[in-house]
């Protein structure tokens, strides 16, 4: 050896390599964060053998599939096999460690736009699972395939960096979810947010008086920035996923989740990627339901149980829970489920005679992009040389005409008519007459007016 | 090629390099310089071969021409006069001043064409052209007309070989951005065949390693404060202008200092030394010490190609004599000195753009270093008059490297800001109306830097205060660490490494490229 100080040097050199590799992964594996559902999921999933009934995705998953009511409904041991801001990389990881110890006889794929376009899935979701799944293969395969969509090699595989622990309480909880998951989970428990509860087979529950209102406003048409046409790499990513479920002996089954009506209102797309993910679906000869197009003797719709604007509480759950079981109960009984759902676009906007919500803008001549532009341009701009214009605006399916109702919010909290119900969408008035005061504006259906109003309010500076 | 291509590429041509028979190994490093350079944008590279082949032929045509003239002289020994013999040097001598004025003006023609023809066009008032400016042009061009002068001034011999003479020009790791290298001190190692040696390649990736840490975690973090700053000064006082002038010192000190010390460790992996090209420069006593320790190998190349011909041409000489009876024999002596000064500085300046703001940069250390020169007398006897226990005393050394700093960072702000009078706006801020509560109500936190990135420059900044205070104590940092006892020497290494990782900025943010590879 003494003869070759070139060969002790490489030894040395790639021992110190080595030793630096392993002090990468205690990083990357104890001092980071960690999402404690998502590591009780992948805990119980790996414990359990059972499961004939999986369901695999995102946080949609997670919060509204009832894994326990669907048991007790379908008589399949089912359970919700998820981590937050998955995409197709972590459902097939999922699937992979899900496969290790169970043969589900279906696997439930639940998608949206949001979480199914491959270059779209974010590194935290990587940063949640990718430290717990117990195949190194299976992490390589997903760190290769998730760093291939966005070329963030180096960012997602020195994952501390990103995800980092903040504390050492933040290193504590991760060793302690690590080795002893269920104790720290009950040390963690009454720390934790209370409305928010692990019930047990993926699933987690939320129990808020919180309703996405505010929120919703925000959805408005506009450019989202989402692309939301099906990507080739999502089509290969599904067919693998076929390919891994067939392989392991299981029925796939696609499920479009049943996002809150405003999105396919205001974002230009969202429904035709519902429609090619369909269509696709039936190409690949995978049963594929968009519960989206749910009728209501299937389910109601269930705006109204969202407290965020992709999330709903457990009620909601509930009901989405029960009506996938109706339609699985009667497809694995090989009966037609097919009246359950509209059969298209037109049939599924043509039932929504409400609006979700309305908005208020102030017309400012400068401005590039401005919404009046979509409305009577030329008249918003010969009213606003003398007048202050408010112009409002709302989502509504384009077959029904909307109308506003604007009025005074006084301090008192009592209102004051400026301009009842009409089609008009601007109110006009004398330049600062508003000032310091708050607008508010109502919008309904005009040939459904009993389906309820929805307002807005703007506080003029 | 990013930064983090270019290591791995490093380390794979350095693991071909070693595997390779000897005499194709220099060949190998001029396949490796030229994909290197041809994935950086292969439409530079007729440019960089255009230098190449023109400086070759040049050289060689010089060197022939000094042959021929030798071998005219030998033969014709007696039919030659002295007169004879005087007159077939001076026409070998004309024939070799055209052809390296036309190589010279052909190569700077090139660059100054590429570099100041858009700028100067716009400044006119007239629409700019869409020149391309091949990456590291300033640099392969001023080390192949650096190599010029050198063969004919018969300092060195000019290369035969082509493509021998392309790898000194295009070795891959120092094309980007320096440091300039000479011939004689570069193609021979570049020729002989390395054999491996594992020291090398740890001190190589040690050095590697100094360069990104300076580069990816100090300087790209600092940079999108100094952006900030400078890209909106009008929004800011003088207390926040300063915090961006002295993060602008940072920044591009260890930009420009962390690529070298990255692409000097590159070239370690071959076993081939550069020159250094800096020396902890804001350690400096004064701006003359300053500029022997920023940049050196440009320094190098202007003082030698350009200050030393100029002070001692005969008008300079005339100079001087004229001056010695008007303004003493002490001024006269630093006259040429002070002239040159002011002349390389300005060319420096109008190297760095075309812009009026690097002109007044120039001009404003030109002057400083001739005033300097001037007084330098009076600058002695002041100090003698203090006395050596003062002179001689660490408080009276901080008093002068904190003045030689506060004279740089001035010349910073017309180095960085986008136009002269936006450096003039600055500075008059910085003087009259700091504004100092916006160091203090959250203005700093608007900047592009989160508290964490400031907590990561501090410490950043103090490793690497303390690494150049123990260097210019003369500690040879990496020999010291190489030496230690295996436990503190790994575990100083993984937590440096660490925290690097840790830290440095990736991708996403603003991944920026190496400031000086776009001059």
């Amino acid at each position: 050896m003494k003869r070759h100080p070139n060969l002790r040097g490489l030894i040395r050199l790639g021992l110190f390599a080595l030793g630096f590799v392993l002090l990468l992964l205690f990083a990357n594996t104890h001092l980071i964060q960690t999402d404690t559902i998502a590591r009780l999921t992948l805990r119980e999933m790996q414990a359990r053998e059972d499961i004939e009934l999986a369901f695999v995705g995102s946080s949609i998953v997670r919060d509204h599939f009832n894994a326990q009511r669907i048991t007790e409904k379908t008589g399949r041991s089912a359970f919700c096999a998820t981590v937050p801001t998955a995409s197709m990389p972590a459902s097939i990881a999922l699937t992979r460690e899900l496969q290790r110890t169970n043969s589900p006889e279906w696997v439930v794929l639940v998608t949206e736009p949001y979480n199914f376009q491959t270059v779209r899935e974010a590194p935290e979701a990587q940063y949640k699972l990718m430290p717990f799944l117990s195949d190194p293969a299976n992490m390589l395969d997903y760190y290769l395939r998730a760093s291939s969509e966005d070329g963030c090699y180096l960012d997602r595989l020195l994952m501390f960096r990103g995800f980092g622990a903040q504390s050492l309480s933040d290193v504590a909880k991760t060793v302690g979810l690590r080795y002893f998951p269920e104790k720290t989970y009950a040390r963690l428990r009454e720390t934790m947010d209370p409305t928010v509860s692990y019930q047990g087979s993926g699933f987690l529950r939320h129990e808020t008086d919180e309703r996405a209102d505010e929120l919703l406003r925000t959805v408005q048409r506009e450019y989202t920035g989402y692309i939301y046409e099906l990507l080739d790499g999502s089509k290969d990513q599904l067919r693998l996923y076929r390919q891994l479920c067939e392989e392991n002996g299981s029925r796939l089954m696609v499920v479009i989740f049943p996002n809150l009506t405003a999105h396919a209102l205001a974002e230009p797309g969202f429904l035709d990627y519902n429609d090619a993910l369909m269509a696709f679906c039936e190409e690949l000869g995978v049963p594929c339901f968009n519960f989206s197009f749910a009728r209501p003797e299937l389910m109601p719709n269930l705006d109204e149980y969202f407290f965020d604007l992709y999330h709903m509480v457990g009620e909601g759950a509930d009901i989405l829970s029960d009506a996938f079981c109706r339609v699985f109960s009667a497809y694995a009984a090989g009966e037609d489920v097919s009246g359950l759902f509209y059969a298209n676009r037109w049939e599924y906007l043509d039932s929504l005679t409400f609006t979700t919500n309305v908005w208020l803008t102030v017309f400012d001549p400068d401005s590039e992009w401005n919404p009046a532009l979509e409305q009577d341009e030329a008249r918003v701009r010969a009213l606003s040389e003398t007048q202050d214009v408010y112009m409002a605006d709302c989502n509504h399916y384009v077959v029904y005409t909307p109308e506003y109702r604007f009025v005074l919010k006084n301090a008192d909290g009592s209102e004051t008519l400026l301009q009842d119900y009409g089609v008009d969408t601007l109110y006009a008035c004398a330049p600062g007459a508003l000032s310091g005061q708050t607008l508010r504006v109502y919008a309904r259906l005009a040939d459904y007016p009993e389906n309820g109003e929805v307002w807005y309010e703007l506080t003029i500076e | 090629m990013s930064l983090f291509t270019l290591i791995a590429f490093a380390f794979l041509c350095a693991a071909l390099y070693y595997l390779c028979p000897d005499r194709f190994k220099w060949v190998l490093l001029l396949l490796a310089s030229y994909a290197y350079y041809a994935s950086c944008g292969a439409n530079a590279l007729p440019f960089i071969l255009l230098t190449t082949l023109s400086t070759w032929a040049g050289a060689l045509a010089i060197g022939r021409i000094s042959e021929k003239s030798r071998a005219l002289l030998k033969a014709r020994r007696g039919e030659l006069d002295a007169a004879g013999k005087k007159a077939l040097k001076a026409q070998a001598k004309r024939r070799q001043r055209a052809v390296f004025f036309a190589v010279l003006l052909l190569n700077f023609g090139v660059l100054a064409l590429l570099k100041y023809a858009s700028p100067l066009l716009t400044a006119m008032g007239r629409p700019a052209l869409s020149l391309l400016l091949p990456l590291g042009i300033s640099f392969y061009t001023f080390q192949s007309m650096g190599y010029l002068i050198d063969v004919y001034n018969g300092k060195v011999a000019p290369e035969r070989n082509p493509a021998k003479f392309a790898l000194f020009i295009s070795f891959f790791p120092q094309l980007i951005q320096g440091p300039i290298a000479r011939f004689d001190q570069l193609a021979h190692q570049l020729e002989t065949p390395h054999r491996f040696d594992i020291a090398n390649i740890e001190r190589g990736a040690l050095l590697m390693l100094w360069g990104f840490f300076k580069k990816k975690v100090i300087a790209d973090r600092a940079l999108p404060l100094v952006s900030a700053v400078f890209g909106q000064q009008e929004a800011y006082g003088g207390a926040v202008i300063v915090v961006a002038v002295l993060f602008y010192s940072l920044q591009q000190y260890c930009d420009f200092s962390g690529g070298i010390d990255l692409v000097t460790g590159i070239a370690e992996l071959f076993g081939i030394r550069l020159a250094p090209n800096f020396k902890r420069p804001y350690f400096s006593v004064s701006l003359g010490d300053f500029w022997r320790r920023w940049h050196i190998s440009l320094g190098a190349w202007m003082r030698d190609y350009v200050f030393y011909p100029f002070a001692l041409t005969r008008p300079m000489t005339k100079l001087s004599k004229a001056a010695k009876s008007r303004l003493g024999a002490d001024v006269a002596r630093a006259l040429p000195a002070a002239l040159g000064n002011i002349l390389v500085f300005l060319l420096v300046g109008v190297w760095h753009g075309a812009s009026m703001n690097y002109v007044l940069w120039g001009l404003y250390n030109g002057l400083i270093l001739a005033a300097s020169a001037l007084l330098d007398p009076l600058y002695r006897r002041a100090n003698d008059r203090l006395g050596e226990r003062i002179t001689a005393s660490r408080g009276f050394y901080v008093l002068r490297v904190v003045r030689t700093f506060v004279i740089v960072n001035i010349g910073w702000y017309f180095d960085r800001a986008a136009r002269a009078a936006d450096a003039f706006a600055m500075l008059g801020k910085t003087l009259l109306s700091p504004a100092a509560a916006q160091l203090s109500d959250g203005t700093l936190l608007a900047l592009g830097l989160t508290a964490g990135d400031f907590a990561i420059l501090a410490a950043a900044t103090l490793i690497l205060f303390a690494v150049s205070v123990l260097q210019e104590r003369g500690v040879r940092i990496r020999e010291r660490l190489l030496s230690l006892p295996v436990i503190p020497r790994v575990v100083l290494l993984y937590a440096f490494m660490y925290f690097v990782l840790a830290s440095f900025v990736g991708a996403g943010a603003a991944n920026a490229g190496f400031m000086y590879a776009i001059f």
